[in-house]
């Protein structure tokens, strides 16, 4: 489970503090998937980054009470000068999982063939996409989160993706960003929105989806 | 401080803290080396170089200052110069340049500092080993105090790993940070005492120069090498506090910046 409690994070700008997320409580029990929604820069990276434990929040808490997975995100977890055997050593290392195990699930996963032994930093996005989602799967975790990372992969890995995940994940939970309420229907089963830096939650997500439109066409977004 | 993860116990955290610490130096030892194992050979040979270059310009200039062969004089003042300075090189952008990995919530700001400072301990304490082959081919004589040079060679590596820790911070920390490191490593050529002993200023203007602790390890440093041969000023006492103060203030500095977030870059 997942319990936040209270939180609040904001960021110092030039023009002096802003808040970014106020008052959020929430709690995600194991095997809850769980999508969210929000305009560019309504805080739903800062969001997942505080679930996972790599940023702090201002104030409040976030409790966990099961393994969560790192932010797979465009960029991060993954060191750009190494290459993609040895990040996956890096992180095996880490997480205390079996490494030859891990290297043959990640090649045949992520299908990177010999560019597994060059730097990560001349991939493309789809391709360090598919690695960090090829090493997420080596580890278990009872939590995912996950960052819009489904935006660049080829459909063919995406549906292998899925099927992978959610075979993975029967009765684990993802917490899940995203702009495409495909990809949000297909994976979860509650959303929320998260808007002017309070996350409402609707346990339809057809409801979540008709409010962030509104929200969304209602407003000229301004930051 | 907001409470963001459940409680670990202090032995579980250490157990975890030793694994992400050793995951780092392999890491950095495979980004050094592409897996050839050069790396670390250039990473003893870099502080080789520069200790080895002044040596024979001096070397080359005159014999002896006092009556201490010049070499030995150059190398004992140079080493603590380098134990110090490298580490605080080395670990100023350690951070900025492994922002990456603190996306994996067991590895933390301290720990990607501590792997670096590691490395960085080894490879400069093996190229004070030089002496070794100095004293053995006769160059510098057998030290007289070898206690105190091992002791004066540890509170070098302890004063750096604390400048480390600070000027690191002062990196992430500060808008300016990157000139103020800079300045502080500059101000270090200058205020280790590799040029000149205490013994040599005006007695009223000796306390002025003893209030910068690395004074104290090469005039301890060369009381070891030379005993009687030189006139050294040192308190061990003075240096250990020293040492302890700047520790503390480079342990309250990572603990801001690991609070602000470096993943935050926003100032």
């Amino acid at each position: 489970m997942i319990r936040i409690k209270e939180l609040c994070k904001s960021y110092r700008t030039r023009r002096g503090p802003r808040q970014i997320l106020k008052d959020i409580t929430c709690t995600v029990h194991k095997g809850e998937k769980l999508g969210i929604l929000g305009c560019n820069g309504a805080g739903k990276s800062t969001l997942i980054r505080i679930i996972g434990g790599i940023e702090n929040p201002t104030s409040g808490s976030v409790t966990r009470t099961m393994s969560v997975s790192w932010p797979l995100a465009f960029q991060g977890g993954l060191a750009g000068g190494l290459s993609g055997l040895d990040n996956l050593r890096f992180i095996c290392r880490i997480y205390q999982v079996d490494f030859v195990a891990a290297r043959a699930s990640v090649e045949e996963f992520s299908e990177l063939g010999n560019y597994l032994q060059e730097p990560v930093k001349s991939y493309s996005a789809g391709m360090r996409a598919r690695l960090a989602f090829a090493i997420s799967m080596t580890v278990d975790f009872d939590c995912y989160l996950i960052d819009e990372v489904s935006a660049v992969g080829d459909r063919r890995f995406n549906e292998k993706f899925k099927n992978r995940l959610l075979d993975k994940t029967r009765d684990r939970s993802i917490i899940m960003v995203s702009h495409f309420y495909g990809v949000l229907r297909e994976y979860c089963n509650r959303a929320a929105v998260l808007d002017a830096g309070v996350l409402r939650v609707y346990d339809d997500i057809k409801d979540a989806i008709h409010n962030y439109e509104q929200i969304l066409y209602g407003k000229t977004i301004t930051f | 401080m907001p409470e963001t993860t459940q409680q670990t116990t202090f032995s579980r955290a250490f157990q975890i803290q030793m694994r992400v610490v050793s995951a780092l130096l392999r890491r950095e030892l495979i980004a050094l080396s592409g897996k050839k194992g050069i790396g670390f050979l250039l990473m003893l040979v870099e502080p080789l170089i520069f200790v080895s270059a002044i040596c024979v310009f001096f070397y080359l200039t005159r014999r002896t200052v006092g009556n201490v062969p010049v070499v030995a004089f150059a190398m004992s003042g140079y080493c603590v110069m380098w134990g110090c300075r490298f580490q605080m090189m080395k670990m100023m952008n350690v951070v900025a340049a492994n922002r990456s990995l603190l996306y994996h919530r067991y590895v933390k700001i301290f720990d990607l500092m501590l792997g670096r400072s590691i490395l960085q301990i080894c490879s400069t304490s093996i190229s004070f080993l030089m002496f070794a082959p100095i004293i053995y081919i006769g160059l510098v004589d057998f030290p007289v105090k070898p206690y105190l040079v091992v002791f004066s060679w540890l509170a070098v590596l302890w004063y750096g790993w604390s400048l480390g820790l600070i000027t690191s911070s002062i990196y992430g920390l500060v808008k300016m940070g990157e000139k103020i490191c800079i300045v502080i490593m500059v101000l270090h050529i200058w205020i280790t005492g590799a040029f000149m002993m205490v013994e040599w200023l005006p007695p009223d203007y000796r306390g002025y120069y003893l209030l910068f602790p690395m004074v104290h390890a090469t005039e301890m440093m060369r009381d070891g090498l030379f005993g009687n041969r030189v006139t050294a000023h040192y308190s061990v006492l003075y240096m250990v506090c020293a040492n302890m103060v700047l520790t503390y203030l480079g342990l309250v500095l990572v603990r801001k910046l690991s609070q602000r977030g470096a993943m935050d870059d926003s100032d």
